[in-house]
């Protein structure tokens, strides 16, 4: 590892000490990188003293709470100027009024300024914590972000379904079949606000109290099949198919004055003005779970069918250097359709891929790994693969390693910090590893889930770029221009050495069930169709 | 004869942020750094007759707070993200070293302020000045914390790297 690496490492680390999201684990890697390290040492009181000196000019570090001096001024900190020096002047007033109002706030003591400020911190990090998991997806399409792909763990939020159908399964058990276009809230376990669109349910015995706020009532369930309707203008209908729920005013309260109760078969329906009339319930107007499982079944087996033909047309890509599909299930051989060799197969069980007809190699132990040869140089490049990541430990997993650390040769990884890194060996002696860094793409609700991965080289645009799911994740411009190449290398793991030596682990632990590089940077729309023609 | 000796709260109220520094070095999460803080704040106002004005005040109050963050780590060794004992004492023997440093490090910063362009300035000042407001600036800007936490964690080393700079043009340090 180059002083360069390590320095960025170090970085990475007090980076999530300050920024509170922190684990034991990297406490105790702070704690070896550290020990007997002066220069690591000096570099962290640094960083720490940075952090504290913008905390300081924010005005945000309190006076001690031991002598509770009072702040009653409400002006900028003198020493912000500087910092605010040419910003724009909107922002001058919304940044007036944040500091203003928290500095003269009575109530707001100074520990808990302090504390506030990091505090909101762990809060964003925890938020990712789930309450239900995304089962099925049709011709699902969001409105901004939205999760595609079965297995996503969703947290507490509000998701916006342009169209298509979405089943959800809670962790109490509750099944939601939501039919775009919707607009609702995931609160918890047992609560969805439904802004608009239409939701079925289903609630299991152990998950009575399951509550659906809407703008006109809401419904808290007993155990049953139910389903609502919320149009835009606020027109509602609940209906009950099975067992019985209850209606409440929308208010939260549930009191029982106004407690409406509806049986299996019944339907209540509120006017826009907030009428409401009794019906008669009328499953037919709701999808149901079962057509929604055999839709999903076809439209896997029409994406199946897409990949298969992507496939084809990527053996016949002139620009593929070497295409590993993953699907002939030899033990000792990785077929590849492209230029080069088949790639060999050590360890690494076959198992399933994207869908049940797919392969995928699965990579658990330190020693799995898959050795390929990439014959050439190339003035461009497009590493893409399709993988599941299953655990995200505190060191890089190598996606793809050259063997050896001649100049150009390239390295292919998942980063501690959850990124992926890309780097080459270069040339020059100044920065001998030329390192590419996407931000963090990979929560740990993701585990289990497939990804498309892509990195793009170019030396004519001078760029490098990194690509998940079909989007541009980061780009940056190239910081040493010359060749790169491949030669051996390894998928999943790092190369060999010929004198046997003590060497950190890198191995991959997921599946892996497509690779192919490209001697092209491949445009933003190549990578996109790429994804689309082939997501599971 | 009582005014002039500097009275606690004086000596308290301007050199506190010093302390906390320190402290804060020591003990990472803020809720625990803020507890030492109080503990070492209460012993040096039982101890304040022993202190002897001619010694600097930092310098006195330090050793308080070391004694502090110690034994708080003994209260939160196990559940918490604290440093081993060792590794406090490399890093309190490391910090006395760089003391003097660190201050003229600081005002290295302000001409480091300017090198930043203002979407920079604006994310730093959203780190810093708002509470949540990196998380408000995501949900305004549309993109994911994480790549706001990220952009700032990049700009920290950039500041990190200009204000090496400036201190090895000024001569401070070497190579």
């Amino acid at each position: 590892m180059g002083e360069k690496e390590k320095t960025d490492d170090l970085d990475q680390i007090i980076a999530c000490v300050v920024d509170g999201t922190a684990t034991a684990d990297d406490m105790a890697q702070l704690n070896r990188l550290l020990d007997g390290n002066p220069e690591g040492q000096r570099r962290y009181v640094r960083y720490m003293d940075l952090h504290h000196e913008l905390l300081e000019r924010s005005g945000a570090i309190a006076e001690s709470p031991a002598i509770s001096v009072s702040v009653k001024e409400s002006k900028l900190p003198k020493a912000w100027i500087a910092l605010i020096g040419g910003l724009a002047a909107s922002l001058l007033v919304a940044l007036g009024f944040a500091i203003s109002h928290g500095w003269s706030s009575g109530e707001m003591t100074a520990t808990n300024q302090f504390d506030a400020s990091r505090d909101t911190l762990l809060v964003a990090e925890e938020s990712e914590i789930g309450v239900a998991v995304l089962t099925r997806a049709v011709n699902a399409e969001w409105l901004g972000e939205g999760p595609s792909l079965t297995g996503h763990i969703l947290s507490p939020g509000r998701l916006q379904l342009k169209s298509g159908h979405i089943e959800v399964k809670f962790y109490n058990g509750v099944k939601l079949l939501v039919e775009g276009p919707a607009d609702f809230q995931l609160v918890s376990v047992d609560q969805v606000v439904c802004h608009e669109g239409k939701l079925r349910s289903i609630v299991p015995p152990n998950a009575t109290g399951f509550s659906v706020m809407t703008p006109q009532f809401e419904l808290v369930d007993l155990g049953t099949e139910f389903a609502v309707d919320v149009a835009k203008n606020g027109r509602s209908d609940a209906h009950v198919f099975d067992g019985e729920v209850e209606l409440y005013l929308p208010d939260g309260k549930r009191e029982p004055v106004y407690k409406h109760v509806l049986y299996g078969g019944d339907a209540m329906a509120w006017s826009s003005k907030g009428m409401a009339s009794e019906r008669e319930a009328n499953p037919e107007s709701f999808s149901s779970f079962e057509s929604i499982r055999i839709r999903e079944q076809a439209s896997t087996r029409e994406r199946f069918r897409n990949w298969q033909d992507q496939n084809r047309d990527l053996s016949n890509d002139p620009r593929v250097v070497s295409h590993y599909d993953f699907q002939s299930k030899d033990s000792d051989l990785l077929a590849n359709s492209g230029q080069g060799s088949d790639g060999s197969i050590i360890g690494c069980e076959w198992t399933t891929g994207r869908w049940a007809e797919k392969n995928a190699l699965e990579f658990k132990r330190p020693s799995d790994r898959v050795r390929i040869q990439v014959p050439g140089e190339f003035d461009a490049l497009t590493l893409a693969a399709w993988i599941r990541i299953d655990a995200l430990p505190r060191r890089r997993q190598s996606l793809l390693l050259s063997d050896g650390s001649q100049s150009g040769q390239l390295t292919w990884q998942i980063s501690p910090r959850r990124g992926v890194d890309f780097s080459y060996r270069a040339t020059t002696q100044e920065e001998p590893n030329v390192m590419y860094r996407s931000p963090r793409i990979f929560k740990g609700s993701q585990l289990g889930v497939w990804n498309f991965v892509c990195v793009t080289y170019d030396r004519a645009n001078r760029q490098v770029a990194h690509w998940v799911d079909g989007k541009q994740i980061s780009t940056a411009a190239l910081k040493v221009d010359q060749p790169v190449h491949i030669g051996v290398a390894e998928i999943g793991n790092r190369g060999v050495t010929a004198k046997p030596r003590q060497r950190s682990i890198r191995n991959f632990v997921g599946r892996i069930d497509e690779l192919t590089i490209w001697d092209e940077a491949l445009s933003e729309k190549e990578i996109r169709e790429l994804y689309m023609q082939s997501l599971p | 004869m009582e005014s002039s000796v500097p009275s606690f709260v004086a000596l308290w109220t301007r050199y506190q942020p010093e302390v906390r520094r320190y402290v804060c070095t020591l003990v990472p999460v803020a809720a625990d750094a803020e507890d030492v803080m109080q503990q070492t704040a209460a012993r040096i106002w039982e101890k304040f007759e022993q202190y002897n004005p001619e010694r600097p005040f930092v310098a006195w109050a330090i050793g308080f707070a070391y004694h502090e963050v110690l034994s708080s780590r003994q209260r939160h060794a196990r559940d918490r993200l604290v440093f081993s004992e060792d590794m406090i004492s490399q890093l309190h023997a490391t910090l006395t070293e760089e003391s003097s440093l660190l201050e003229l490090r600081r005002k290295a910063l302000d001409g480091c302020l300017q090198k930043i362009d203002n979407r920079g300035r604006e994310l730093l000042l959203c780190r810093y000045s708002q509470h949540g407001g990196v998380q408000r600036e995501a949900e305004k800007s549309k993109t994911s914390p994480h790549k706001l936490y990220y952009a700032i964690e990049q700009l920290r080393s950039r500041l990190l790297a200009c204000i090496d700079n400036t201190m090895r043009q000024e001569g401070w340090y070497h190579g």
